[in-house]
């Protein structure tokens, strides 16, 4: 069998292209409508938003021409750098909201977390590819390690301060090791210790616990820790089945805070109402099958894990924003893939597209089988 | 290179993934439910919060119509004015805004400081009513310093551009644009829109983003303006010479009035001390009250040209009916009534010119007093007139069952019955017009914003008094009082016939029961005798340098109509050579300083000429309802459309309508109107 099949775009990378390509323009017309009514916004959110989609669109082509496995040898290094940039950002990084994430890079603000998740997806597939099942189910090669470098990692981000991030690096690492075949029980001792570490972090840290409260009783909390949140949920409720009509959302004119970025749902839910959060969640539901799909078909198990760590942090992000900006989730820091405004985050998104690209290019073809032979076993 | 998979380790893998996306699939439906909730379930509740994020009701002001004299003077007028408004707590540098606001405002520190902070309050009015300039100048002080927690809010300014022109008689409006007295007060509903709350839909920052009904047609048509009957020229005579008297002759307070006996119109109601309704507040509330309405006063001996004219109409005396005026002093009962200069025989005419009490006691005596009260009943005193202007007073007439001989004959001079001025010029004018009682009017007639007049007041004759002849008779009478045998030769004209009456009437003491030795001296004239035009009444209160009316107040008459014949360009040849100026104001030049401040169409001409014409093009007629004119102008000039103004302030209706097809540089019409 030829790996060289390069260049054949398949039919899930069509079907992949279709959609963000929709989701992009969605996020164009969202992004316009959350901040064309607002003083401070209106004049650069459109401009810029629309810069970086169609820079993330060249990234994305460019990055599909490569191929994934390219990269591979290149793991640790991506790691050693994205690490140094992490623990630059937190003593040298521009901050905005009390928070330290960004690299100024003068004509660009670069959020350095937002491109080590592609490198800890790397590493993750990388390390969990290479390693012999049985290994794998040893907690010494199978869990520490891992555990151990992406805790490492995620200590910068964690410093910055990027709870959201971080929780879902977390997440991903969990459900990579699941996936790789780490022992049931060695999953048990992690979530409890998970559970454990984060009742932890939640009542050390006081804003913490004011957004656990606040996310608990919005209400209470409407005029202050809770009240991004409270004002997210009335964008939602105002738009009832039909949404109060493009362009029409009150709750962008200043009351709720971040409308163009972290909580753009919210305008979405506001304007086209539940049909239209329905058809942005179908198109997520659909982006993340067709990743699954690539993962499935790709020709190597350091695809098929590049893949699934992509779909699967996708989706958890997707889901901790919608679960955020309708209170189901306590509020952290975290973009909407494809639709918030920001560089960063669109860019790392779409470069994550573009891998998938290449990695259905490369999949395997009709018929062929990704592991030796089925019946032989 | 790719290596293939061990199958048990895929079918491992496949299972694991499907047991973590099974995991995310519990949380995506977890998240699913809630989104479900939000819309469906705990929808109520957040949409009636969201409600109340989102309404407001503003109050909007309608610019309060302009109260014009008869010359169409602006006598009160309405210009934009901004209200600087802050929220203490989003005031982001306390020091630096303080200080800024005491040095633009002139106040201490300490007091700015405690009127933003003292009461932790989110809201508040700093300073009303500011001038567009200063407001201008303040909002950039502030944009500069980047502080935060001010604006301005958009008001209208009721302005008085004749200062104390006519003060009382127009009155004023409070900070919350209510009439508080005068014409303001009495038309305060036809001068202002009074369903002032309208529901509007503001963003986070409290501005307005629209208005939910956009139909402003409940509010057109209550732009109202008011013509009053009042000639500020002759009111500024009044007021001067009013103001001259009272200095000259020490009085405690003046008060006069000129009437129109043929219609009953006011032509000019004046009082000094009085104040400037632009700054009513620095003056005593006192002053603010109408005294042409509201002071009783006893008339003295100006009623005695009712008791005689009652006599005269009954025929029971005729002008040259002989009376034993007693030389000063007669016996009444237990009480003497005396004159001030001793008389004996005096013909009723006489009774007048020299105003013997004796005299005209005599003569009422031959009336039935029942008749007599009537009669000063027919002539409106103790009796409010239907008028639309507050302040008014009653006055104090006895009841008839408690005329006993002695106040009868006290009545008759004017002691023991109290009137208002009002009361007093408007029996007056019926006795010198023919014999009829008008109706006093202050307000001519009441416009709306087109010119369309909704109420005009005209002349009306309330009862018929006395006959034409009776009339004749008396005028005739009362010229004589001017003349040099009479009590008023000071207010005779050189050239011109007048009449009049003088009265000095002691005041009652409050402290303790009976009279004081503190006078109003009055003196009430008209002229010409033939067919008199004005009527003058002046009244002296507590003058200190003399008590006689023929004194102080009658020089008064003298000089204000001396000025209105000057006026009416009727003064005979001698009067050019005196030396009372005519001395017209100049009663616009404040109006042309007023308006120029806001010159809205010069704008308009600036920008006008920016529009290059081009090719046309269909397109959509923007929505510009509810926009002032310079948000208006910005998508005009986008959308390269041509435009017609009518009236000022904010954009009710627009020709043609939102979203119809027009062409390119056609020209749109916009009508605004003035809502605060």
């Amino acid at each position: 069998m030829s790996s060289k099949n390069l260049g054949e775009f398949t039919r899930d990378s069509y079907f992949l292209i279709l959609i963000v390509l929709v989701l992009t323009l969605f996020s164009l017309l969202m992004v316009d409508s959350a901040s064309s009514l607002n003083d401070f916004l209106a004049s650069y959110v459109l401009k810029k938003q629309f810069i970086y989609i169609s820079f993330s669109w060249i990234m994305v082509w460019a990055v599909s021409k490569i191929d994934y496995e390219k990269y591979e040898k290149f793991t640790y290094y991506f790691l050693l750098i994205t690490f140094l940039i992490l623990i630059f950002v937190v003593f040298a990084g521009a901050s905005a909201k009390g928070a330290s994430r960004w690299i100024n890079l003068g004509f660009f603000r670069v959020q350095p977390s937002e491109f080590a998740k592609i490198v800890i997806i790397f590493y993750l597939a990388h390390s969990l590819s290479k390693k012999d099942i049985s290994l794998i189910k040893q907690f010494s090669f199978g869990v520490l390690p891992h555990l151990l470098v992406i805790i490492i990692v995620l200590i910068p981000i964690f410093l910055q301060p990027d709870f959201g991030t971080s929780a879902v690096i977390m997440a991903l690492l969990m459900a990579m090791m699941i996936i790789a075949g780490i022992k049931w029980s060695h999953i048990a001792i992690l979530f409890s210790s998970a559970i454990g570490f984060g009742y932890l972090l939640m009542i050390l840290a006081p804003y913490r616990m004011a957004r656990i409260n606040a996310f608990l009783d919005p209400k209470l909390y409407r005029t202050t820790s809770g009240y991004q949140l409270y004002q997210s949920v009335l964008a939602f409720s105002s738009g009832r089945l039909t949404g109060v009509g493009l362009g029409n959302s009150l709750q962008k004119r200043y009351y709720l805070p971040e409308a163009h970025t972290d909580f753009i749902a919210s305008i979405i839910g506001e304007e086209l109402g539940f049909i239209g959060i329905v058809f942005l969640i179908i198109l997520y539901i659909l982006l993340i099958i067709i990743g699954i799909r690539i993962a499935l078909k790709a020709k190597s198990l350091f695809g098929t894990y590049i893949a699934l760590g992509i779909s699967i942090l996708l989706s958890i992000q997707i889901i901790l924003n919608l679960g955020v900006v309708v209170g189901a989730f306590p509020t952290k820091g975290l973009t909407l893939p494809f639709m918030s405004f920001g560089g960063s985050s669109m860019l790392a998104s779409m470069i994550m597209i573009g891998i998938l690209l290449n990695i259905s290019k490369n999949s395997l073809k009709k018929g062929e089988r990704p592991f030796t032979n089925y019946k032989q076993v | 290179m790719s290596k293939k998979i061990d199958p048990l380790l895929w079918r491992s893998i496949r299972l694991r993934l499907t047991f973590v996306l099974l995991g995310v699939l519990l949380i995506f439906i977890y998240v699913s439910y809630k989104i479900f909730s939000v819309y469906f379930i705990e929808s109520e509740e957040y949409i009636r919060d969201a409600n109340r994020f989102h309404n407001s009701n503003i109050k909007i002001n309608i610019k309060r119509g302009t109260i014009y004299d008869v010359n169409g003077k602006k006598l009160a007028i309405s210009i934009p004015a901004k209200t600087l408004y802050a929220r203490p707590r989003a005031i982001n540098h306390k020091d630096k805004a303080v200080k800024i606001l005491a040095s633009f405002f002139k106040l201490d520190y300490s007091a700015v400081f405690r009127k933003l902070f003292s009461k932790n309050r989110r809201f508040l009015y700093f300073k009303r009513m500011m001038s567009e300039e200063d407001a201008k100048k303040l909002d950039k002080i502030l944009k500069n310093n980047k502080i935060t927690g001010f604006g301005f809010e958009t008001e209208s300014k009721r302005v008085y551009p004749q200062q104390r022109l006519a003060a009382q008689l127009i009155g004023f409006v409070g900070a919350d644009s209510k009439g508080l007295y005068g014409v303001e007060k009495a038309l305060d509903l036809k001068l202002k829109f009074k369903g002032e709350k309208r529901g509007v839909l503001k963003n986070a920052k409290h501005k307005i983003i629209e208005f939910k009904n956009k139909d402003f047609s409940d509010i057109m048509g209550v732009y109202n303006e008011v013509t009053l009957t009042v000639n500020s020229f002759i009111q500024y005579f009044v007021e001067e010479e009013l103001q001259k008297g009272v200095e000259e002759f020490g009085v405690k307070r003046g008060v006069a009035i000129v009437m129109n006996p043929n219609t009953g119109e006011i032509v000019a109601a004046a009082q000094y001390p009085t104040f400037n309704p632009n700054k009513y507040k620095e003056y005593p509330s006192k002053l603010w009250k109408p005294q042409y309405l509201s002071m009783v006063y006893e008339p003295g001996s100006t009623f005695k040209t009712f008791s005689i004219a009652l006599a005269l109409k009954k025929g029971v005396v005729t002008p040259s009916t002989l009376f034993d005026c007693e030389h000063g002093s007669m016996k009444l009962g237990r009480f003497i009534i005396h004159d001030s200069h001793p008389h004996d025989m005096l013909t009723v005419k006489d009774i007048l010119v020299k105003s013997s009490n004796i005299g005209v006691a005599k003569i009422i005596e031959k009336v039935d007093s029942k008749e007599f009260y009537n009669f000063i009943h027919d002539l409106h005193f103790g009796q409010r007139y239907k008028l639309n202007v507050p302040g008014q007073e009653r006055g104090l007439v006895k009841k008839l069952k408690r005329w006993r001989k002695v106040e009868v004959a006290n009545i008759s001079f004017g002691q023991g019955i109290g009137v208002t001025p009002l009361q007093l010029i408007s029996a007056f004018s019926a006795i010198i017009n023919g014999g009829n009682l008008m109706k006093p009017i202050f307000i001519k007639k009441i416009l709306d914003e087109d010119g369309n007049i909704i109420k005009e007041n005209k002349p009306r004759i309330l009862k018929k008094i006395i006959s034409a002849d009776v009339s004749k008779q008396l005028k005739n009478m009362l010229k004589a009082v001017v003349s040099n045998e009479g009590t008023a030769p000071r207010a005779a004209i050189y050239g011109i016939e007048v009449g009049g009456k003088t009265g000095t009437a002691q005041k009652i003491d409050p402290t303790k029961r009976g009279y004081s030795d503190k006078r109003i001296a009055s003196f009430i004239g008209f002229f010409p005798i033939k067919k008199p035009e004005y009527v003058i009444l002046v009244i002296m209160d507590e003058p200190t340098i003399s008590s006689y009316g023929g004194v102080v107040a009658a020089p008064v008459f003298k000089n204000i109509a001396t000025r209105i014949l000057k006026y009416e360009h009727k003064a005979p040849k001698s009067l050019e050579l005196d030396d009372l100026n005519l001395n017209l104001p100049d009663l616009d030049k404040n109006i042309k300083l007023l308006e120029s401040v806001r010159d809205i169409e010069k704008r308009l001409g600036i920008n006008k000429s920016k529009i290059k014409k081009m090719e046309t093009d269909k397109i959509k007629m923007p929505n510009l309802i509810g926009l002032n004119i310079r948000n208006a102008l910005s998508i005009l000039e986008k959308n390269n459309l041509d435009f017609e103004i009518k009236g000022k302030g904010t954009i009710y209706k627009t020709i043609p309508q939102e979203a119809v097809e027009i062409n390119k540089f056609e020209s749109v019409k916009i009508f605004m109107k003035e809502i605060y």
